[in-house]
């Protein structure tokens, strides 16, 4: 994933969970954040489907387990 | 107001808006801080990350109300479906509009037990108001999921809303707001189809729809969910996928739509609507500058997509006044320009639609001031249309509340900010209301005007304006050329000077200055034109042609500073001859320390000189850095 994209993806996390300094790392995951719970991890989908203008199955949303995972599944669906 | 922040917010930078913002905001006033995230929670049409951001910098800010007397509301909202996004939105979009909120959601799904248990939060958080938002899946709790409603089912609906709101009135004193249905996520067939006891789902939807709103006098105020999601794209507002994933009633649009739309209706049921619209006049309502073109030479009509646009948004605005919303026009221009309501008769506003209107030179927020005086109420209460930058800083400057739509730069843009920033929302209306716009007109009194310049001198000394001076050259040719061909307004002597004349003026040892302008709203390109001639005894200013886009900004004071510096204290001339369009200069050589030469049989010239060793030598006060 390239810094832009990097850069938009961690810009998304800290508003969504209003933390400025929260940085992002494939292995991070909802527990290591306040506020990210299952509701919210539909908003951080939904937003993120949103601002890179594309859209995930539901089958991609359900195997989601980190950062890291998003960032590859975010890696094959932009060109 | 921090000029860079609006301009990126109004040219649709919002994201680079709000990073400036957050730059200065720690060092803003209070009232600067709460404008500026008034106005950019105002804006439509952004993302979800977008309000996301600004709920992060609202709350950090104290979450307070953004207008002044804030009203206070305590808000039960009962949902079928899942809600929880929906409250941040709408306590923020309150807050922008000035009514504090306190709100609370019904448990998940489960709107009928809540209304009908004597200990539910609905009575127990005792509010003042009550907002039922339902699904279409509530409806069809009473009709199953059939492609063909029986209209003893729809019937059956009716009987238990009523029943259920009763129960509410009878438990609680609030008011009660319910949402009317927008049609389905998934849509199904047969949609117009009648036949004797049924009706297809589209029918069926509006009948319901029709009932409730014949039936809010009674029962409740109804919101208009269903024009809401029509405006936002109908369908891809409603909650597809979003939906299926966590049984959400809308996309991220519609959620933003849905979110504007009840803070909009709360605003109005608390007193904070807004009740008038001060709406600029060239290149808002109409295509061009009357003043320029003419009455008939602006664009607005029928003749091009441009002027039919410009005929819908007059005709929109003029579709407020029905509901009791006063029209107010607010004109850097001749007075005089005020004929075109009577001179062209494709416009769809007349001069009466008006209750106030204030036209001439001086600062736009004297001009609001003075509707102001004229209606009666404070420009809290106003919502400025207008498509210059510059204008509606000036006007923000005295005005700190008064709310904006952004005019253009095309009509259908102006068109849907002012569709969809919900301004004039009402979800009731009274015999008062109904009656009020007549009384405007009532209240019309065109009065002198007055030029005060109390808060403008701070303002121009804030957005550093640049003159950049450059003589006649094969770059700016055209440009200069084109000015004296359609200057009409700020030009001394109406000399309608081609290339060749300007040739000639240089041959004979005069110059050709064009003045380029630039402040921190951006460049205005070149704004006016002096030509000079050098005589034995004096410099004659042969013609002086400006935009009137830059009146009041001492351009013309810094303009003339440049002259004397050029011309080497040597007297300076300047004539003036009148035409019907250039009365706004007549005093201009007055202004600026000349003095008129008596006339002679000799000299029958309206001529004027200004002599450096004149007692009127005073330096002239200006705002403008100038450079060459």
């Amino acid at each position: 994933m390239n810094d832009e994209r990097m850069e938009k993806l961690t810009e998304i996390f800290q508003t969504l969970f209003n933390n400025p300094s929260l940085v992002l790392h494939d292995e991070l995951v909802a527990s290591d954040v306040p506020g990210w719970d299952s509701f919210n991890h539909i908003n951080l989908v939904v937003t993120v489907e949103e601002e890179f203008g594309i859209k995930f199955s539901n089958d991609e949303i359900a195997e989601l387990q980190n950062v890291g995972d998003l960032k590859n599944l975010l890696g094959k669906k932009l060109p | 107001m921090n000029n860079d922040f609006l301009t990126k917010l109004l040219e649709g930078n919002s994201s680079k808006a709000l990073k400036v913002f957050e730059q200065v905001s720690g060092e803003a006033s209070i009232d600067a801080v709460k404008a500026m995230l008034r106005l950019a929670i105002l804006q439509p049409r952004q993302s979800l990350l977008y309000y996301q951001k600004l709920y992060n910098l609202w709350s950090s800010n104290g979450a307070l109300p953004l207008k002044p007397n804030p009203a206070k509301r305590k808000i039960a909202l009962l949902a079928d479906f899942t809600a929880d996004n929906l409250m941040p939105l709408v306590s923020m979009f309150c807050g922008a509009r000035g009514v504090e909120t306190e709100i609370e959601l019904s448990p998940f799904d489960s709107v009928e037990q809540t209304i009908l248990d004597p200990s539910s939060m609905l009575y127990s958080s005792k509010p003042d108001l009550v907002i039922w938002i339902m699904s279409d899946r509530w409806l069809k709790n009473f009709t199953g999921n059939h492609t063909l409603v029986k209209h003893t089912d729809l019937e059956r609906a009716q009987e238990s809303f009523a029943s259920l709101i009763n129960t509410m009135k009878t438990h609680g004193n609030a008011e009660i707001l319910v949402t009317n249905f927008p049609g389905q996520a998934f849509p199904l067939p047969s949609g117009a189809l009648s036949h004797n006891q049924v009706v297809g789902w589209n029918l069926a939807i509006s009948s319901f729809n029709l009932w409730l709103s014949q039936n809010n006098s009674n029962l409740a105020q109804v919101i208009d969910l269903a024009g809401a999601v029509f405006r936002e794209g109908g369908r891809q507002a409603l909650g597809t996928l979003n939906y299926l994933r966590a049984r959400m009633a809308y996309e991220p649009s519609g959620t933003i739509t849905v979110a504007h739309e009840l803070a909009s209706a709360i605003a109005h049921l608390s007193g904070k609507t807004h009740r008038a619209l001060v709406t600029d006049w060239d290149n808002t309502l109409w295509g061009g500058e009357v003043a320029e073109l003419g009455s008939t030479g602006v664009e607005c009509g029928y003749g091009s997509p441009n002027a039919l646009g410009y005929r819908i948004i007059q005709e929109n605005i003029k579709a407020l006044k029905a509901q009791g919303t006063f029209l107010a026009g607010v004109s850097r221009n001749d007075p005089q320009v005020k004929k075109i309501f009577k001179e062209n008769s494709e416009l769809a506003l007349k001069e009466e639609d008006f209750s106030s209107i204030q036209l001439g030179w001086h600062p736009k927020s004297e001009s609001v001031s003075r509707v102001s005086e004229d209606l009666g109420f404070g420009s809290e209460f106003m919502v400025l249309m207008e498509d210059n930058i510059f204008e509606i800083a000036q006007v923000l400057t005295a005005h700190p509340y008064i709310d904006v739509i952004f005019a253009g730069p095309s009509p259908e843009q102006t068109l849907d900010r002012l569709s969809a920033t919900l301004f004039f929302n009402a979800v009731s209306i009274s015999e008062e209301d109904l009656e009020r716009s007549a009384r405007g007109i009532l209240l019309k009194e065109q009065r002198e005007l007055k030029v005060s310049f109390d808060n403008i001198d701070d303002f121009l000394k804030e957005i550093n304006i640049r003159l950049h001076i450059t003589p006649l050259n094969p770059d700016n040719q055209a440009r200069i050329i084109q000015m004296f061909q359609k200057s009409n307004q700020f030009n001394l002597t109406t000399r309608r000077h081609k290339a060749a004349d300007l040739n000639q003026l240089i041959a004979a040892g005069g110059s050709v200055l064009a003045i380029s302008y630039e402040d921190s709203f951006g460049s205005q390109g070149i704004i006016s034109v002096v030509n000079l001639m050098p005589h034995a005894d004096c410099f004659q200013i042969e013609s002086w042609v400006m935009s009137c886009r830059v009146l009041n900004r001492t351009v013309e004071q810094a303009v003339f500073s440049y002259i004397l510096q050029k011309t080497d204290k040597k007297t300076i001339q300047g004539e003036y001859i009148p035409t019907e369009k250039n009365n706004l200069v007549k005093n201009l050589y007055n202004s600026l320390g000349f003095s008129l030469v008596p006339k002679t049989s000799e000299n029958k010239k309206e001529l004027w000189r200004y002599s450096i060793n004149s007692e009127e030598t005073n330096p002239l006060m200006h705002f403008a850095t100038i450079t060459e």
